[in-house]
């Protein structure tokens, strides 16, 4: 036995058009067998033009038609072939068979329960429809962070093709609606249906709308693989990416700094790694951290040894718009603020630097804190130090940093 | 709903009770008769008379027989022989007018 599948040319409320596409393809030697959301299956069979007649069901619940239904059905010449989806099931016969519905007042009646079927779909299609938007905006824009959470996550993409595919099915519903709306006019008016619409063998919208299907699938459930493929961490004894400058520990503190694992477990250094990290929407985003000491320093404020540490972020943006939304959120995250204020203790210092589009430094001198924000282009940094050294003094360093 | 369709005594309608009078059928011969009786004027198609013999069967105009294998055998009863009738009288009637308004054009 020969097999083919085909995507269904129409929407299953386009009776007429169905009818002739089915009719179309008997007579090019393939018998529709049965149909699958927006595929039909066909066997191969002798080439002969058979009619095909969609009948609304009159429960939605039906798996077949009523043995008394059929039983007339069939006395008449019509066979049963498959259900389509929730609405109609599908009728065959001979060219010359008597129509199913001669009478376009008692037709109508049946279409009247179609019309509200399509009316409940279209409204409970679109409440679910804004009811999970809602919820993703939610979960994405209910945080003080939007822009980190969507920038570090692997999901943004699939976000994007969800958000594109709703409004198209809510559009699609709405449109069949109308379309049963007028094949009951036209049933209330006394004229018969024509079941020889003419149909596109590519239709564009619903090759789309299969296509976007698809990619939001593929996005939600391989990119966090891909994702895991494209990252990795790597212990270092120095601050390290190969993928752009870091500015070094060594370098700032200067003499008699020297690396260390101060976190040591099973033999793995905690202190001194970088991450690197994939996400759609950057080409790659870093943690580097790393710690030391200079031997026989000691911090001022409680005499233990002095060991100066650093944690950088780097993201680099795929949209570079993105940027400057990123380094707020960066701000917001660091002092779990929901503004932009300087907290109290920093003292704040604007970095006006060739190759720096923004930036400023936090510094808490009792802390010996310092924070570092920076972006130029695509380029976004957040720099964690504490230490005695300035880092105002290393504008060129920072400038190096977020170089593209 | 189902009164609303009475309202109007469709041909269709007409044509499936006047199968009854000669006595019991089934779906099909209800449709050769009709076919046979207009000449091929009036089809009536299973769908419409699947539609057609429920409303019937619901308000008591004819009635269930015997289910012979698949067959389902159906009989008028007598609410649905005086609808017959009356449709008939009423169709009579408008032939009749329209008759003498014919001969008064002449």
């Amino acid at each position: 036995m020969k097999y083919k599948l085909k995507i269904i040319p129409c929407s299953m409320f386009d009776t007429e058009i169905f009818e002739n596409w089915a009719s179309d393809m008997a007579e090019k030697g393939w018998a529709l067998k049965g149909i699958w959301s927006l595929y039909a299956l066909f066997e191969k069979c002798e080439p002969k033009r058979m009619k095909y007649r969609l009948e609304p069901k009159e429960d939605m619940e039906q798996e077949y038609p009523k043995q008394d239904v059929s039983d007339m059905y069939e006395s008449f010449g019509w066979d049963f072939v498959c259900r389509y989806s929730k609405y109609a099931f599908i009728w065959r016969a001979d060219e010359d068979a008597a129509e199913i519905h001669t009478d376009t007042e008692i037709q109508s009646e049946v279409y009247k329960k179609v019309l509200k079927s399509a009316r409940k779909n279209m409204i409970f299609s679109i409440i679910s429809g804004i009811l999970i938007c809602a919820l993703i905006i939610f979960m994405w824009f209910g945080g003080n962070t939007p822009v980190i959470d969507m920038v570090e996550s692997d999901r943004s993409i699939a976000l994007v093709f969800i958000f594109a595919l709703y409004p198209i099915l809510w559009f699609d519903c709405i449109w069949d609606y109308i379309k049963v709306k007028k094949l009951l006019n036209r049933l209330q008016s006394g004229e018969q249906l024509t079941h020889d619409k003419k149909y596109s063998r590519f239709n564009f919208y619903r090759v789309l709308i299969f296509i976007l299907l698809i990619a939001a699938m593929i996005c939600t459930y391989f990119l966090p693989f891909y994702g895991i493929y494209r990252s990795g961490s790597t212990v270092h004894d120095k601050l390290h990416a190969p993928d752009f400058y870091v500015m070094q520990l060594d370098e700032i503190e200067g003499k008699g700094f020297k690396y260390n694992a101060k976190y040591k477990y099973n033999g793995q250094d905690y202190t001194n790694f970088s991450v690197r990290n994939w996400s759609p929407l950057t080409n790659f985003w870093y943690e580097i951290h790393s710690g030391g000491e200079i031997f026989g320093k000691f911090w001022k404020h409680n005499e233990k040894p002095y060991e100066p540490q650093m944690e950088i972020k780097h993201y680099d943006l795929r949209l570079g718009f993105m940027a400057d939304a990123l380094l707020d959120d960066l701000h917001k995250q660091t002092f779990r603020i929901e503004n932009l204020d300087t907290p109290e203790g920093f003292n704040r210092i604007e970095i006006a630097y060739d190759g720096i589009e923004e930036g400023y430094i936090l510094k808490n001198d009792n802390e010996n804190v310092t924070w570092v924000f920076a972006r130029n282009g695509n380029r976004v940094i957040s720099v964690f130090y504490r230490g005695y050294a300035d880092l105002s003094q290393h504008f060129d360093k920072i400038a190096m940093m977020v170089e593209e | 709903m189902a009164k609303k369709a009475f309202e109007v005594f469709s041909e269709t309608m007409y044509y499936v009770l006047m199968s009854f009078i000669s006595g019991e059928k089934c779906g099909i011969e209800i449709a050769q008769f009709i076919e046979e009786r207009t000449k091929g004027r009036i089809t009536i198609g299973p769908g419409t008379l699947y539609t057609l013999l429920s409303k019937f069967e619901e308000e008591k105009m004819i009635e269930e027989t015997e289910v012979i294998g698949r067959k389902r055998i159906y009989k008028i009863t007598e609410k649905g022989r005086q609808m017959y009738k009356d449709e008939w009288n009423r169709l009579r009637m408008c032939v009749i007018d329209g008759e003498k308004e014919a001969n008064n054009e002449i």
